[in-house]
């Protein structure tokens, strides 16, 4: 028995090690999140994985973002829809060339009723001067996205500085703030995309489309390997060469999503044809939303399972290393006197609140190429999301294990004393005759781990098949407005958090 | 017989207002000795000095003829076995509660079985070494503790309220364990105890603590109360006695048992305290009788055969206890 448990242990300890390596020519792909919420590049890349034998490592970020992971050499190449940011990041020298790939639109949606009469509007900038007049709520990203970007131009251009009670700055992907207008009958800018992704969530309707101020171009730049000799150049020119193909090309040009095309490539002639949308409007989505989410569980969706597979081994992994670290220190803090230990409590205390994204931040200001340990390539890997979870951790195992000790019968010292034990073995004691609380302490730190999306959101990237967590991917879902497979994968946090605790349970009562 | 330990002016402070004050002592080799007291005394502070486990504050301490000191002190932990008030077991069976002290002390496992299976026999709980510590009677655990340190041989076993909360048969059967300690493994066994009349008859010797002072005689028909300036009376609670002048203050009294007179009627004499009462039993000592009267209080005088024959005592008789307020000790 004991040498299943060592050698599970050496099992894990050694996966630890492997998650960070990974194998093969990898190219580090930089998207924004409309581009990845279209689910165009489920279709490009694939394609260009196979052809050329070069994996590819999507990191799914917001357009600055994006740009400033090229800056810093974390990224090979970047797909993104900042006209102005792209001209800097070339002219600064950070990226090479930027090469056109294609364009979408941005349209102006609202209410049924359309109360600032934007229908009629001669030009986008008249339709949002309507707006602004006739003081119609108007929801805005205020989030420096592109599509935030371009609704700052059009004001700019009327002259127009919205401030007033009617002009909500949301702060939020394009998803949620296309819920977010539908819940107040109000306006928003948006990508066409996005849009029909959302269409049979909301009542929102089209309410001003074909302006060529609401191009929104792509273009695939690759970062400058001169400044970055880790940049993976060869393959990110080979990217290059292949979105900006004609094969690559005719798939973004017939790729349509709810009937309709999405995208306009820019090297193959096309025709922008626009229909009004006649997918009937299913009000009750979210119930069958619910029925898809279970036919997802019942027949084993791989991409599911691997989501719910990455998540469980990731976190088990740093509950494992957080506990053998946490248990002994609770245990020595508990038994011993010493200055300053009041300080470490509080200390302690505090961290326990600690938000993940704060955990996220520093560490990432770590792990990045220009951090203290940029050079070991950990950024976006699942053992970054498990130093991550690690340091969410280890002050909540720790801190209850102290409290787990001191709430030991107090005669328990005195049976330690009379029967001779020394520290050591006073501590072993102690453990064993506390391992109740012990275990709940574990399962806390685990409960933690698995529901946090901060850290793995911003050391993991989303990676999809990488280093996507059942929480950064229900994150991501939702903002697709792909309900099924958020809550699937909602259902699935909780049947994993159910069965854990369930075993942890049965552990807790055999040794009780 | 010789001196195992010698206690010269030992002082310890426990607590603010707290201290063991001059403690004076000897205890032989293979005694029982009974420590009384009320609770907050500095009975427990003496058994911490006695078993090694806190170093006296001033005076000296010997054991065995060699004087303690801070840099030898915690050698002498493992000569005193400590066992205390409602003892905690561990998790796991009665075999593994009295086998751990040995596994920490790095016994082989052959020696371990053999010493554990010895002790367990001797205190007759051989029948239940594979319960769980966690599901034992009081008395039961309290055997098993007193297992866990005599496995370890220590010269001496202090045992900490040994009988409280145990009801009588469990009381009776420790008694025997520790008469059995004493007699057969020649064990010193220092405990501490409410009740008077145990630490009477199965102690050799009886220390009071009263007060973080240690008296060298028992305290029998001790009682707590305060005093009642305006009649120079002290109150018990129960009974009004009068007590010597000029005492300004007292939270406890003794009777000497020998100065307590014992009549069939009321006497008319100088004595100013006079109390009913019915004896409820009487034990022979040394040449006398111990007489215990239950007066709404329990009383105890020492009386002569002579006198129990003159007077005709029996259990049950009603009689008439006086004693002077010069035999009270008042503290």
């Amino acid at each position: 028995m004991r040498i299943i448990q060592k050698l599970n242990i050496t099992l894990l300890l050694c996966s630890i090690f492997s998650l960070a390596n990974a194998e093969g020519d990898v190219l580090r792909l930089a998207i924004t999140t409309t581009t990845e919420n279209s689910g165009l590049m489920s279709m490009l890349n694939p394609v260009f994985e196979s052809e050329y034998n070069i994996k590819i490592n999507t990191i799914i970020v917001g357009t600055g973002e994006a740009l400033r992971l090229g800056k810093q050499g974390d990224v090979d190449v970047l797909l993104t829809h900042s006209p102005e940011g792209e001209k800097k990041f070339i002219s600064s020298g950070y990226g090479l060339k930027r090469y056109p790939v294609m364009h979408n639109e941005f349209i102006l949606v609202g209410p049924v009723g359309d109360p600032a009469n934007t229908n009629a509007a001669s030009s986008i900038f008249d339709a949002l001067n309507n707006i602004y007049v006739t003081k119609s709520t108007f929801i805005s990203r205020a989030d420096e996205s592109g599509t935030h970007k371009k609704e700052q131009f059009i004001w700019k251009e009327n002259g127009r500085t919205p401030t007033d009670d009617w002009y909500v700055q949301a702060g939020m992907g394009m998803g949620r703030v296309l819920l977010l207008a539908n819940e107040q009958d109000a306006y928003t800018l948006t990508d066409r995309g996005t849009y029909l992704a959302f269409k049979d969530k909301i009542d929102l309707n089209t309410s001003y489309q074909g302006d060529s101020i609401l191009h929104n171009p792509y273009h695939v730049i690759a970062v400058n390997p001169e400044l970055h000799p880790q940049i993976n150049n060869e393959s990110a020119e080979k990217y290059i060469k292949f979105i900006t193909g004609d094969k690559a090309q005719n798939i973004i040009k017939n790729y349509q999503l709810y009937g309709e095309q999405l995208f306009h490539p820019e090297s193959v002639t096309d025709n922008i044809v626009l229909e009004e949308n006649t997918i009937e409007v299913s009000r009750n989505f979210f119930l069958d939303a619910t029925i898809s989410s279970f036919n997802l569980i019942v027949n084993f969706d791989k991409p599911l399972f691997h989501v719910v597979w990455t998540s469980l081994k990731v976190s088990l992994i740093a509950v494992l290393i957080a506990t053998l670290l946490s248990i002994p220190l609770g245990v020595v803090v508990a038994l011993n006197n010493f200055t300053g230990k009041t300080f470490l409590l509080t200390c302690l205390n505090t961290l326990m609140a600690l938000p993940t994204v704060v955990v996220g931040l520093l560490l990432y200001g770590i792990l990045n190429r220009q951090g203290l340990l940029g050079s070991m390539s950990l950024l976006y890997t699942s053992t970054a999301i498990i130093i991550g979870q690690c340091v969410l951790i280890i002050p909540v195992i720790w801190n209850l294990s102290i409290a787990a000790v001191n709430a030991a019968d107090p005669r328990l010292a005195m049976t330690c004393t009379s029967l001779g034990a020394n520290f050591f073995q006073r501590c072993v004691i102690y453990m064993s005759e506390v391992r109740f609380a012990l275990v709940a302490a574990v399962v806390t730190g685990f409960g933690r781990a698995i529901g946090e999306v901060g850290i793995a959101m911003m050391l993991g990237g989303n990676i999809h098949g990488y280093t996507r967590t059942m929480t950064t991917a229900i994150a991501l879902e939702t903002s697709k407005g792909d309900f099924e497979f958020a809550l699937a994968l909602g259902f699935m946090l909780l049947f994993v958090a159910f069965i854990i605790n369930s075993v942890l349970q049965q552990f807790q009562l055999k040794i009780k | 017989m010789t001196n195992l330990y010698q206690l010269k002016n030992i002082t310890f402070n426990y607590g603010a207002n707290f201290n063991l004050a001059d403690v004076c002592i000897d205890i032989e080799e293979s005694n029982i000795i009974a420590i009384v007291g009320p609770n907050g005394s500095g009975k427990t502070s003496l058994l911490n000095i006695l078993s090694f486990l806190n170093f006296p504050h001033a005076g000296s301490l010997f054991y065995n003829g060699i004087e303690l000191t801070s840099n030898n002190f915690s050698q002498f932990r493992k000569t005193a076995g400590y066992v205390q008030q409602s003892p905690y077991l561990l998790r796991g069976t009665v075999f593994k509660n009295i086998e751990l002290g040995l596994k920490l002390n790095k016994v082989d496992k052959e020696t371990r079985v053999k010493k554990v299976l010895e002790v367990m026999q001797l205190l007759g709980i051989n029948k239940f070494s594979n319960r769980n510590g966690r599901t034992l009677s009081g008395g039961e655990a309290q055997k098993v503790a007193i297992g866990q340190v005599l496995v370890l041989d220590p010269d001496v076993l202090i045992l900490d309220e040994p009988f409280t909360h145990l009801d009588k048969d469990a009381i009776d059967e420790l008694e025997q364990i520790v008469l059995k300690l004493k007699e057969d493994l020649h064990k010193t066994i220092i405990l501490t105890t409410h009740n008077q009349y145990q630490a009477q008859w199965l102690a050799d010797h009886v220390y009071s603590v009263i007060k973080g002072k240690v008296f060298e005689y028992q305290m029998i028909n001790l009682f707590s109360g305060a005093i009642d300036f305006k009649k120079n009376v002290f109150n018990t609670g129960k009974h009004l006695i009068v007590i010597p002048e000029d005492i300004n203050h007292a939270e406890h009294i003794a009777i000497d048992p020998k100065q307590i007179v014992i009549s069939r009627d009321k006497l008319d004499s100088s004595m100013q305290n006079s109390l009913q009462g019915k004896i409820t039993g009487m034990t022979e000592d040394s040449g006398q009788v111990k007489v215990n009267i239950d007066a709404n209080e329990e009383f105890q005088a020492v009386v002569t055969h002579k006198a129990i024959e003159e007077l005709g005592l029996t259990i049950g008789a009603e009689v008439w206890i006086s004693f002077k307020s010069s035999s009270i000790l008042v503290f």
